[in-house]
C-alpha cells in the first residue's frame, strides 16, 4: 500500500522526526554520578547529561571547582547534586554510593573521570610516592567506584559505567610512565569488568581522549603555547574540545551503545592513527 | 622547611601535583612525612597562594614563584 503524503504534512512528519532524533532525553529518569565531574571532561559530560534529561551527581574532592561547576549546571537543570569526595579513599567511595542509591533509590549510569597526571622522570628517578599518588586515583580509586556501583546497578537490573582512559595507556607517555600505566590499567580493567558484568546487565566501557583543551592539558603542557604546537601536529590541526568527549561518553551511557560491553573508544581525532604524539 | 620546599616547587612546575596539593594535604602530608606545624602550613598559606597561581606557570617565571612561596613558607613558619 502506498500512503499519499502531501506535502505540508510531509514537511511536518520531517520536522517531527527530525526533532525526536534530536529530542533532548536520552537520560530520562537515568541516575548519574560522575566523579570528577566538576572539572574539564567532567564538567562538559555534567552538562550535558544534564541537557538529556539525567539526574547527575558530581563528585570531586575540587570544592572550589565543584561550587563553580553547580552553578553553571543549574542554569541547563535543577536535577544536579554534588558530593565532595576523594576515589582514592574506600570509606569515601562506600558512602559516595550508599548516599546516591539512599537519595534516588537506584544507580543507572556511572561515569569515571577522577584522575590527576603528575609529571615524572624517568623510569629509575620514579619515587614511589609518585606511583601511589597517580595509581591511587586513577587506578585504584576507579576500581573502588566501580566494585561499590556494580552490586547496586545489578540489584536494579542494569547499568552502564564509562571510563574515562587515555591514548597514553596505548602508546605510552614518558612525561609521566605511571600515569601511562595507570591508564592502561584502566583499558585492561573495562575489559575484565565487561567480561565480568555483562551478563548482570551492566555495560562497561572505556573512552581513551587524545589530547584535550583541558586544565589539566593546559597545566601540564608547561608553557601556554605548547598546546598550540600540538594542535599544529595534529591531523585535524586542533585538540579536542571537552563537550566532543562528553558526545562519545554520553553515546556509551545512554542506550544509543546497547550492543556495546567491553569496548575502549579511543577519540584522538586521528593522532594514533596518523602516527601523531600525544 | 626543605619538605615544604620540594612540595611547593614540584607544584609550580606540575599542575597535576599542584591540584593534589591543594585538594588531598592529606595524601602530601603523609607520604612527607610533615609535622603538624608543617601541615598547617600547607593547608594555610601555601594553598591560598598555590590557589591564586596560572595555569600553567611559565616556565620563566619558576624562580620568581619559587622565591615568593620560600618567603611564604619562611613567614608561615616563624608566626
Amino acid at each position: 500500500m502506498i500512503i499519499s503524503v502531501k506535502k505540508p504534512d510531509l514537511d511536518k512528519l520531517l520536522i517531527r522526526l527530525y526533532a525526536h532524533n534530536n529530542m533532548p532525553g536520552r537520560l530520562n529518569n537515568k541516575v548519574c554520578l560522575i566523579t570528577g565531574g566538576a572539572s574539564g571532561i567532567g564538567r562538559a559530560v555534567t552538562i550535558r547529561f544534564l541537557e538529556e534529561g539525567g539526574t547527575v551527581v558530581v563528585v570531586d574532592r575540587n570544592r572550589a571547582a565543584i561550587k563553580e561547576t553547580l552553578e553553571i549546571a543549574r542554569t541547563v537543570s535543577t536535577k544536579v547534586e554534588s558530593i565532595e569526595a576523594d576515589v582514592s579513599k574506600l570509606d569515601q567511595v562506600e558512602n559516595m554510593i550508599r548516599s546516591t542509591v539512599d537519595k534516588f533509590g537506584h544507580l543507572d549510569v556511572l561515569v569515571n573521570g577522577a584522575g590527576v597526571l603528575v609529571l615524572t622522570q624517568e623510569a629509575e628517578h620514579v619515587e614511589e610516592r609518585e606511583w601511589d599518588l597517580i595509581m591511587n586515583t586513577n587506578l585504584k580509586g576507579l576500581f573502588f567506584c566501580c566494585k561499590y556501583a556494580l552490586p547496586e546497578m545489578v540489584r536494579s537490573g542494569g547499568g552502564s559505567i564509562v571510563n574515562i582512559a587515555s591514548i597514553t595507556g596505548i602508546q605510552g607517555y614518558s612525561r609521566s610512565l605511571p600515569y601511562s600505566v595507570s591508564k592502561a590499567g584502566v583499558i585492561h580493567l573495562t575489559f575484565v569488568l565487561a567480561n565480568q558484568y555483562t551478563r548482570r546487565g551492566v555495560r562497561v566501557n572505556a573512552v581513551a581522549p587524545g589530547s584535550i583543551d583541558t586544565h589539566q592539558a593546559r597545566g601540564s603542557s608547561q608553557s601556554v603555547g605548547a598546546l598550540d604546537i600540538v594542535a599544529q601536529n595534529h591531523p585535524m590541526k586542533r585538540i579536542g574540545k571537552a563537550s566532543e568527549m562528553a558526545e562519545v561518553i554520553l553515546f556509551l551511557a545512554s542506550e544509543e551503545s546497547s550492543f556495546i560491553s567491553g569496548e575502549t573508544i579511543l577519540a584522538d581525532g586521528g593522532s594514533w592513527a596518523g602516527g601523531g604524539h600525544v | 622547611m626543605d619538605k615544604l620546599i620540594d612540595i611547593v616547587n614540584r607544584a609550580i612546575e606540575d599542575y597535576g601535583f599542584r591540584q593534589i596539593a591543594q585538594w588531598s594535604p592529606e595524601d602530601v602530608v603523609e607520604m612527607w612525612d610533615l609535622t603538624n606545624e608543617e601541615a598547617g602550613v600547607l593547608t594555610g598559606p601555601i594553598k591560598m597562594a598555590l590557589d591564586m597561581l596560572p595555569i600553567p606557570v611559565e616556565p620563566d617565571d619558576y624562580i620568581s614563584e619559587k622565591a615568593r612561596f620560600r618567603q611564604i613558607i619562611d613567614k608561615a613558619l616563624r608566626t
